[in-house]
């Protein structure tokens, strides 16, 4: 205040007072103003109603002065306050509301009725201003009708404008703050700073102007330089620029050049500022900002860049005046920025329509989404080009007046411009950060960027952005909805995030090498070729993470890849397109999907998901009989049909005892088909047994029929996604271990035959029988074993993991992918428990070895045993000779000498003792091993086989000693007493 | 034992769904059974299916109660042997031995027959009773031609064994029989008269059960114990994989049996139990009340082996909880010498026709040692009547005790030695046992 000029009231006294009585104007004013009426305390009124009057806060005890010289000062006042109203209904006033005639003075009427008497319950005023609203409304309206008939205003309607939102009465003003606020706008629009001055207070946020202005500084002593004298800066600049002979730029040309710059095309007198080299950087100094009309920072939200964030040379930072303000007139400063502001959306527009023709021109890597979001920044574009074709009308219109005599309600002006391009600068801001994603990633993940800013604070923007998307995501949902309700995957541009895999492609030219009888190699053969249909429905599509829209999340993109694979496998591996076909057409029948549709999508792809993995897992099930292969494979090649499996070793077992190379394959098969007509098999389905063959897998010399005997079975195409090669392999290796198993079995109950039930042939010889107890009590140690082996295989391991793979499969969830892995679970962990593997790598087949090496121990028992019982019988003829020659009967003379044949027998003796003793060995071993295992169920294994607690009893002792000292422990280790 | 005979191949017919012409039902015409109706039938060329079964009775009652029973028609009339004077045994062993060796080129004919008929002949099921004339005396004499024309099959016999009161001189009858039982028999299931009666009074309160009543239990007893191989499976499929576990010595390889639970469906007038859990099963049958043969278990009666068969729908999981369960609890004692445990055996027999309810049950076989006190007690009814030479004469009258009563003694010699050999399997020293 200090600072003010003294010659600020001069600018005023020149101007003639609009009438020396009471005008209309001033009757208009005191009816809607009452506190400025004259009352008794003027002067506190006054005081109050200007707020920051220096003269209230010079002069506090104003009131105790004398009644006329209040009385000269507070027509003083209301005079200058009327220039005051006429200086500021003479400039242009940017206003959001249209003035409209009709509407204004019933405004003006229904404010002043509804009001409450609030100033005079809390000011001190006139009587009169404490009648009612009715009364006030009635006078308002003389008024307004003398004031409309008398013609005595050019325009009564701004100053009605004016006049009501400075009202006590009006709802919206706050009564000791409104008129600042008011008054503050035609400072901000009328004055101009001087560089010797503190730069003007730019107003908060730029949008703001969007709504009556809130006060932002009452208490701000910069801004209180209203003086009732009526010298604003603004006019003392001008005034002094008028002095120094500077006039203001032309303003119509400024509108011209700023139109030019919302069109992103270099103006006359303004144009866009290019990034100078680094080293000249202007931001980087301080210095660097005074700099005149040179690079005005452009941040996104106004604010300066950072370091980081600096772009390439050439890129638009800003506008700079390259007029000559000596020669033409001055740009103020808050009108540079003013237009700084606005030629932001100048270059926004320039970086968009940059876009847009490098797509168009097709330099860009292209894609359905960039074209989509192409086409609708075209239309957003069109739009603002109507909007700057509208603003050129009004610039038109406003030029064709007369510059000197600004238009007071219609035309254009830099404000004005800022207003009403406010929300395209917002969108095109929007436009514009789309733009920059759409340079670094495409497609899916160019939707989900947009997406993101679904989340925007501000709900235009949200909506914009919403507006966006539905355009963007057009040809995703495309994509999406062939992919779902089809199956094909249309996507020239790998926008989708479901991608074909490149690998694939090599599997066009797949190897199927010709099926038939080819001995040796069948093996080869078919493990190279069963893998197809598991690599295309593995491998053909590969899920691309990264180009998953924002708005489906992960699993869901999972489900829609899933539904297009399962309908591509069904079309293409299954060859069932007519199901495809009408199933897409009903799916196209129904609702399109859409952005807008978020929820209508997920329940789409739900359906979609559930019909096509539901389909998918029918045929498997239904017409590919899938679980009747599993139950066929459990059946034959886990050996669970136990009649066809012996019939099949009884047929077997002599050719195999043989050496390999004297197996022939047809002869395997024949038997097979034997052991199928015999056992229940035959009753299978025959499409099941044309699968069954014998192989003979690969042997080295001196092998045996039985290491390289396999049963296969045949699975094709598309039965081998789920039953891929490797499913196969460990199937192979399941029947190895269990065949073994079986061969073990057959060769004990042979021996158990010989040794046990046919005791009778031998039991006369003398001397042997305790020799043939101790064989059968360790054959008896060995058929436990072997049942409790082949009964945990069977009850804990087989069926336990079939029944839960069985519960799986009748529950028919999900899709082919957890069909594929709950049997894939299955074998595994049948694999795992039937070869007892350990979870240690080094040590995965320890416990298998030690049962594989108890195995060949009970193999080599039974041929001891057999020796023992061949030499029994010798014996026994030998006997029965002796027997025939002591009675005289003629015997052929006997070629083994007793003396040779107890040497056999010591011998055979020796061999059956060590087979016994290592067979224990190897046992305690395994109770060991198995009773440590990672594996629970094999531990129970460990308890099974040990379950009278034989076998932890003589782990504690040698084992090799002694085999009858267990009644020395007997009291402390026999369990179950109880 | 005729009687229980029709029983046991009315229960099979039952179960694979053969009416009694020999034609199938019709929910079992499909061959989705998964049985195999060949183990115990066959098919004659009209189709029909005709059980591998001979009878023999030495007088007409029983066998004439068949022919007039609704299933007449399912037998081979050629199979169905009537002794011609029709006038029995007698209950006496002797003359049903010798009728045995009258008879035998008409018996062999027909067992020549069947055993030709079958594709792969495992064995031979006697089903008879030892008390009276026929059952042990003809029995006694098949079994010794049995494993002397066929020493590479097995014979498994179902031998019921007689209560005290039944006959006078049913200790010997009974001791003669055991002779051939221990030495020409691979496998002998022992049913014991007073078990069955009191199984009948205790688990299914029938007092005084006829005997068609006991014989359902026995029947029941025996479908179920042959379940495995009409049913096959993984394993237990035949005969020799059953008994090979069940019986480590030769001699030692009597059997007892429980079956739990029993129900309406298989006797008439038979309460039926609530529903059974698979541990119920497993622990009945480990029960000593449910064990088809009264013995009198001591400290150290033990297990030498032990087979539970299961049947029904059965969680698999469920077998591995409830032996886990048992050894937890120690309801089962096993010999000290080797390994032995509990063996379960599954089968998913579907018998009946579809939806008919297939609840879970179970039958247990077992080589026990507490069997020995069976045979004492038979030897020692045997001495008592012997010290008083009672009731020979009708004995030495054939042709087997014309030169002296020597296989009386030597039968109560192999009954004893039997005896001793279960009671020295109850120790560790069982190892050596034998030695010489």
């Amino acid at each position: 205040m200090s600072n003010r000029p003294s010659s600020s009231a001069s600018t005023h006294r020149p101007r003639p007072s609009s009438s020396t009585a009471r005008s209309p104007l001033e009757q208009l004013a005191y009816s809607l103003v009452p506190s400025l009426a004259p009352p008794r305390s003027h002067r506190a009124n006054v005081d109050a109603r200007s707020g920051r009057s220096s003269v209230a806060s010079s002069r506090p005890d104003s009131r105790a002065e004398v009644d006329d010289e209040v009385e000269k000062e507070r027509k003083e006042k209301v005079r200058e306050l009327m220039e005051w109203c006429e200086e500021i209904m003479e400039s242009r006033l940017p206003s959001s509301a249209p003035l409209s005639a009709s509407t204004l003075p019933d405004t003006a009427k229904r404010i002043l009725l509804q009001s409450i008497p609030r100033a005079a319950s809390s000011q001190n005023t006139r009587g009169e201003s404490s009648s009612s609203g009715s009364e006030r409304a009635i006078e308002f309206g003389g008024i307004w009708n003398k004031l409309e008939k008398g013609r005595l205003l050019s325009s009564p309607l701004p100053h009605l404008q004016f006049l009501l939102s400075l009202s006590d009465f009006n709802p919206n003003n706050v009564p000791t703050k409104t008129p600042t606020s008011n008054f503050r706008i035609s400072q901000a629009s009328s004055s101009s700073s001087t560089r010797s001055m503190p730069p003007p207070p730019v107003p908060s946020t730029f949008s703001s102007s969007r709504s009556p202005l809130v006060d932002t500084g009452s208490n701000n002593i910069q801004s209180l330089d209203f003086d009732v004298k009526g010298k604003s800066k603004a006019e003392i600049l001008i005034s002094w620029r008028t002095s120094k002979s500077q006039k203001p730029f032309p303003p119509h040309l400024l509108l011209r050049d700023t139109l030019y710059l919302l069109q992103g095309i270099d103006g006359r007198y303004v144009r866009f500022a290019l990034r100078p080299p680094k080293e000249q950087n202007p931001y980087l100094t301080e210095k660097g900002r005074a700099g005149e009309g040179v690079g005005f920072p452009l941040g996104k939200d106004g604010s300066i860049p950072q370091g980081e964030d600096e772009g390439e040379e050439g890129e638009i930072v800003g506008i700079e005046i390259v007029a000559d303000q000596n020669k033409d007139g001055y740009v103020s400063k808050p009108t540079q920025t003013i237009l700084m502001q606005l030629s932001e959306m100048g270059m926004l527009y320039k970086q968009v329509t940059d876009l847009i023709n490098t797509r168009q021109a097709g330099e860009g890597k292209g894609g359905m989404t960039e074209q989509s979001l192409c086409h609708f920044l075209h239309h957003e574009l069109s739009e603002y080009h109507r909007l700057l074709a509208v603003l050129e009308s009004q610039m038109n219109q406003t030029s064709l007046t007369d510059a000197d005599q600004p238009a007071e309600g219609a035309g254009l002006t830099l404000m004005r411009l800022g207003l009403w391009t406010e929300e395209m600068k917002l969108k095109l801001k929007q436009m514009n950060l789309v733009v920059a994603e759409a340079k670094k990633v495409h497609g899916g993940a160019l939707v989900s960027k947009i997406h993101k800013h679904t989340n925007h604070g501000d709900p235009l923007i949200r909506r914009f952005t919403d507006q966006i998307l539905e355009e963007v995501s057009k040809p995703f949902f495309a994509t999406l909805q062939r992919w779902i309700f089809s199956g094909d995957l249309h996507d020239p541009f790998n926008e989708f995030f479901v991608q074909l895999n490149p690998e694939t492609v090599s599997l066009r030219d797949g190897r199927i090498s010709p099926a038939g009888d080819v001995g040796f190699e069948v093996g080869i053969d078919s493990a190279g070729r069963t893998d197809e249909a598991h690599r295309v429905w593995e491998k053909k599509y590969v899920f691309v993470k990264s180009m998953v829209p924002g708005f489906v999340s992960e699993d869901f993109g999972k489900k829609i890849f899933s539904t297009g694979r399962s309908l591509n496998f069904i079309r293409y591996s299954c060859g069932d397109s007519d199901w495809i076909e009408t199933q897409a057409k009903l799916a196209n029948a129904g609702r399109a999907l859409k952005y807008s549709d978020l929820a209508g999508l997920e329940r789409s792809i739900d359906d979609a998901y559930s019909i096509a993995s539901q389909r998918l897992l029918e045929i498997f099930f239904d017409k590919f009989v899938l679980l009747d292969h599993l139950r066929a494979l459990k059946l034959y090649l886990m050996l669970g049909a136990g009649d066809f499996t012996e019939l099949l070793m009884e047929a077997l077992a002599p050719r195999l005892s043989k050496p390999a190379i004297s197996l022939y394959r047809h002869h395997l098969t024949s038997d097979l088909e034997s052991a199928i007509r015999g056992s229940n098999a035959q009753f299978d389905d025959p499409d099941i047994l044309r699968r069954l063959d014998a192989r003979i897998l690969e042997y080295s010399h001196g092998e045996t029929g039985w290491d390289c005997f396999a049963l296969e079975y045949k699975i094709e195409a598309p039965l081998n996604a789920v039953l891929d090669g490797k499913a196969m392999l460990d199937y192979d290796r399941l029947f190895n271990h269990l065949w073994r198993l079986k061969r073990v079995e057959s060769a004990l109950t042979s021996g158990w035959m010989r040794v046990t039930s046919g005791s009778r042939t031998y039991e006369k010889i003398p001397g042997l029988s305790n020799d043939w107890h101790h064989c059968r009590i360790v054959q008896a140690e060995m058929v436990h074993f072997l049942r409790n082996l082949q009964a945990f295989y069977q009850l804990e391991v087989i069926e336990c993991s079939w029944q839960a793979f069985i519960d799986f499969t009748e529950k028919r969830e999900g899709d082919l992918d957890a069909l594929i892995a709950a049997h894939r679970e299955y074998l595994g962990r049948v694999v795992r428990k039937v070869l007892l593997l350990s979870s240690r790598r080094d040590k995965e087949e320890i416990l298998l070895d030690a049962v594989r090496d108890a195995l060949d121990i009970i193999l080599q028992f039974r041929d001891a045993t057999d020796d023992l019982y061949a030499w029994s019988l010798a014996e026994a003829t030998r006997l029965d000779r002796e027997r025939d020659a002591e009675r005289g009967l003629y015997t052929l003379p006997t070629t083994d000498s007793p003396t040779l044949s107890s040497n056999q027998l010591s011998s055979i003796r020796q061999r059956i003792k060590n087979c016994s003793n290592s067979f224990q060995d190897r046992l305690i071993s395994i109770c060991h091993l198995a009773g440590s295992h990672t594996d629970l169920d094999v531990r129970f294994l460990a308890i099974r086989i040990a379950w009278n607690g034989h076998y932890s009893l003589r782990k504690n002792r040698n084992p090799t000693t002694s085999s009858n000292a267990g009644d020395r422990d007997r009291g402390s280790t026999r369990p179950n007493r109880g | 034992m005729n009687s229980l005979h029709l029983q046991f191949w009315q229960k099979l017919c039952a179960e694979h769904g053969i009416t009694p012409q020999g034609n199938l039902e019709e929910w079992a015409a499909d061959g989705s059974q998964g049985d195999r109706k060949d183990v115990f039938f066959y098919q004659a060329d009209d189709e029909h299916y005709i059980p591998r079964a001979i009878l023999i009775d030495l007088e007409p009652r029983v066998i004439n109660n068949i022919l007039t029973s609704p299933f007449k028609g399912l037998y081979n009339p050629e199979n169905i042997y009537v002794s011609k004077d029709g006038g029995g045994a007698g209950n006496n062993w002797a003359q049903g031995y010798s009728a045995g060796e009258r008879l035998y080129d008409d018996l062999i004919e027909m067992i020549d027959r069947e055993a030709d008929g079958s594709d792969s002949l495992e064995g031979f099921m006697l089903l008879h009773s030892i008390a009276g004339g026929t059952g042990s005396g003809l029995g006694s004499y098949l079994l010794e031609r049995l494993s002397d024309r066929f020493p590479k099959k097995l014979i498994q016999t179902y031998s019921v064994f007689p209560e005290s009161s039944d006959v006078v001189v049913q200790p010997y009858n009974s001791l003669l029989a055991m002779k051939r039982l221990v030495n020409n028999a691979d496998s002998v299931v022992v049913l014991d008269n007073a078990a069955l009666t009191r199984i009948a009074a205790d688990r299914l309160h029938i007092q005084d059960p006829s005997f068609v009543q006991t014989n359902q239990l026995v029947s029941t007893v025996m479908a179920a114990s042959t379940t495995t191989l009409r049913y096959p499976s993984y394993m237990n499929n035949d005969l020799v994989g059953i008994i090979s576990s069940l019986i480590p010595a030769p001699r030692c390889h009597f059997l007892m049996t429980s079956y739990t639970p029993f129900t309406g469906d298989e006797i008439d007038h038979a309460k039926s139990t609530r529903k059974t859990t698979t541990l119920d099963v497993m622990r009945r049958l480990l029960q000593p009340k449910n064990r088809m043969v009264s013995t009198i278990s001591t400290k150290s009666s033990a297990y030498i082996s032990c087979l539970n068969i299961i049947s029904g729908d059965v969680d698999p999981t469920d077998v591995h909880k409830s032996l886990l369960r048992i050894r937890e609890r120690q309801l089962a004692n096993f010999i000290p010498w080797g390994p032995a445990s509990i063996q379960v055996a599954l089968t998913r027999r579907r018998g009946g026709p579809a939806g008919a309810s297939n609840r879970v049950s179970g039958v247990m076989m077992a080589n026990h040692t507490s069997i020995n006190s069976l045979f004492k007690r038979m030897i020692h009814q045997y001495d008592m009547l012997r010290k008083r030479n009672a009731f020979l004469e009708q004995y030495k009258k054939e042709e087997i005790f014309a030169n002296g009563l020597d296989e009386f003694d030597d039968a109560r010699r192999v009954v004893a030695e039997l005896q001793e050999e279960y009671v020295a399997a109850e120790s560790p020293d069982y190892i050596d046992y034998g030695g010489e």
